[in-house]
């Protein structure tokens, strides 16, 4: 397993992708600097959560860009027929990729952390004023859970890479279940919500139940708002959010490997 | 002299890309055994077969019916038909990969990979990228990556493919090289004449078929057959089947070839059956014409 996921940090660690989707963050927190004094009061809120978004759309993107990439090109440049005619187990490839792909969004999430922390710091020290509620362990606590959900994510783009021949269906699956995931807690609670009179269709409420417990829920990784104010979970939720994640990644990836064992590579 | 593999009445079947995509047979029944210490190869057409079953040899695929035997013991070389590596690795990394998928330790890796590297031609392009490779680099760095652990079981899927007339020679030398080692190889090749030098066994696929299987005895006997022309006649044509004997049609004629020892028997057939003989000459029967003869029958 090793090999394959050193091969994979490696090919995917150099990527040009990559050091581009950095850039981008890198200018979307330097415009943090300029954005946040738009919002007097607020500064220190606007500032956590715009370096907050800004690492988590670029984990978004590498996930998007990069893990895709990396897994669709094995199959599709047949790369996969040297890889396997190695002593390597499928379900080795399919974890291999996968802690590859995890080292890279790490390291990722680890130059995006320094970076916006000393633009925090700027903002801090420049506005300390309005940096009362600012607290670096709930901003820590936001980008581990978004790193948690962008694993998931990478679970689920190597469970459809496994499904699918192409790597654009893989994105357009992929992105699906994170709009869905993203959402149906909302939509869920819009539903409870609702009159028996004004109410959705039974069969729309039992759709949404099955979807509801299919699909993970992408948002209750979101810490950004929390963490802006300064607030940390209790540890009992914090073990509880991890615990839900990584049974969910779990699953995806036995899936995965259940499903690549079986497939043909012509 | 033992078996290394072994493939009975192998059958696949792939259904084409699509919703509805119809069934087609790839491998209709395709027996071969490859024995320890030889160099055998696969040729054919395109569409042949050939690569299907190396891929169903080497577990890609799963056959739809048959059995395939590998060898437990034999640690296997592969070289994938037109190979395409990771862009952003070096020639070091990949070899890296290949040795450590063996569980080669890094000293020994560091030995092998200047060892491969200088066995290939590749030496000065170890640190360099794959994606600023050419095809013909590609391949040799694919060579070298299959050979880096010494296998016992060389399988190259193309080995000559993108390669200039040296890089052909070094393939060529390798292979023998290999033999010398003690490994067994069993590669797919579109070029005949190294084929015919090479080879112990030649296995000639055709439409999923073992058309035939060539020895390379088979092969020197076929050096000295005779070449009988006959006028091109349906007639003819199922006569030479029936006695199954090696012909090629060449426009109005065809030309018939037969060994030294079947050169009595054959003519006696030929007179038997009222076929005009148009003239009967020495042949310069290859692989090539074998090859051909079995392959390209569109004129009957």
């Amino acid at each position: 397993m090793w090999p394959i996921a050193k091969i994979t940090f490696l090919e995917g660690f150099r990527s040009q992708v990559l050091y581009g989707i950095f850039l981008f963050a890198l200018f979307v927190m330097v415009m943090s600097i300029v954005f946040s004094n738009f919002f007097m009061q607020d500064i220190g809120k606007v500032a956590v959560d715009f370096n907050l978004s800004a690492i988590s759309f670029a984990g978004l993107l590498i996930c998007l860009s990069v893990s895709i990439n990396l897994i669709s090109k094995d199959l599709d440049k047949k790369t996969i027929h040297f890889v396997l005619s190695k002593p390597i187990s499928r379900t080795s490839y399919v974890f291999g990729k996968f802690f590859g792909i995890s080292l890279i969004v790490l390291f990722a999430y680890l130059i995006l952390t320094v970076l916006s922390g000393l633009v925090l710091m700027y903002l801090k020290y420049d506005s300390a004023q309005y940096f009362g509620m600012f607290s670096w362990a709930a901003y820590l606590q936001a980008i581990y859970f978004d790193l948690l959900k962008i694993s998931l994510l990478n679970g689920i783009i190597i469970l459809f890479s496994t499904v699918t021949t192409s790597s654009f269906l893989t994105m357009l699956l992929s992105i699906s279940i994170y709009v869905v995931g993203q959402t149906i807690s909302a939509v869920v609670g819009f539903i409870q919500l609702q009159t028996t009179d004004t109410g959705f269709a039974t069969c729309t409420q039992k759709i949404i139940d099955v979807v509801k417990y299919l699909v993970p829920n992408f948002s209750a990784f979101d810490f950004k708002v929390i963490s802006a104010h300064g607030m940390l979970v209790t540890p009992g939720e914090f073990f509880s959010f991890t615990a839900y994640g990584l049974c969910y990644l779990l699953l995806v990836l036995l899936a995965a490997a259940g499903i690549f064992s079986r497939k043909e590579f012509l | 002299m033992s078996t290394i593999v072994e493939i009975e009445n192998l059958k696949k079947t792939i259904k084409k890309p699509g919703l509805r995509g119809s069934q087609v047979k790839v491998l209709k029944g395709i027996s071969l055994k490859v024995e320890t210490g030889s160099i055998t190869a696969i040729i054919g057409l395109n569409g042949a077969g050939k690569s299907t079953t190396i891929k169903t040899l080497l577990g890609f695929i799963r056959p739809t019916s048959g059995r395939v035997e590998l060898d437990a013991t034999a640690c296997i070389g592969y070289l994938p038909e037109n190979p395409y590596y990771y862009d952003y690795l070096t020639l070091r990394e990949l070899l890296w990969f290949s040795a450590k998928s063996f569980v080669i330790s890094g000293c020994e890796f560091r030995r092998k990979a200047e060892q491969v590297a200088e066995r290939v031609g590749m030496t000065a392009h170890l640190d360099q990228r794959l994606r600023s490779f050419s095809k013909g680099m590609t391949q040799r760095a694919g060579i070298a990556a299959a050979i880096i652990h010494d296998p016992g079981l060389v399988i190259f899927d193309e080995p000559m493919s993108g390669l200039d007339p040296l890089g052909r020679k070094m393939v060529f030398d390798l292979i023998k090289d290999l033999q010398s080692c003690g490994s067994t190889v069993l590669f797919c090749s579109h070029i005949l004449s190294d084929v015919e030098r090479l080879c112990d066994r030649v296995v000639i696929l055709h439409e999923g078929r073992v058309a035939k299987v060539l020895s390379h005895q088979d092969l020197l006997l076929a050096h000295k057959a005779t070449e009988i022309l006959l006028h091109h006649r349906p007639k003819v044509v199922d006569l030479l089947q029936r006695y199954k004997l090696d012909y090629k049609v060449d426009g109005a004629l065809i030309s018939c070839f037969a060994e030294a020892n079947r050169f009595d028997e054959t003519l006696k057939v030929l007179s038997a059956e009222g076929v005009d003989i148009v003239t009967i000459r020495a042949s310069a029967a290859t692989l090539e014409n074998i090859f051909y003869a079995i392959v390209d029958k569109k004129g009957e």
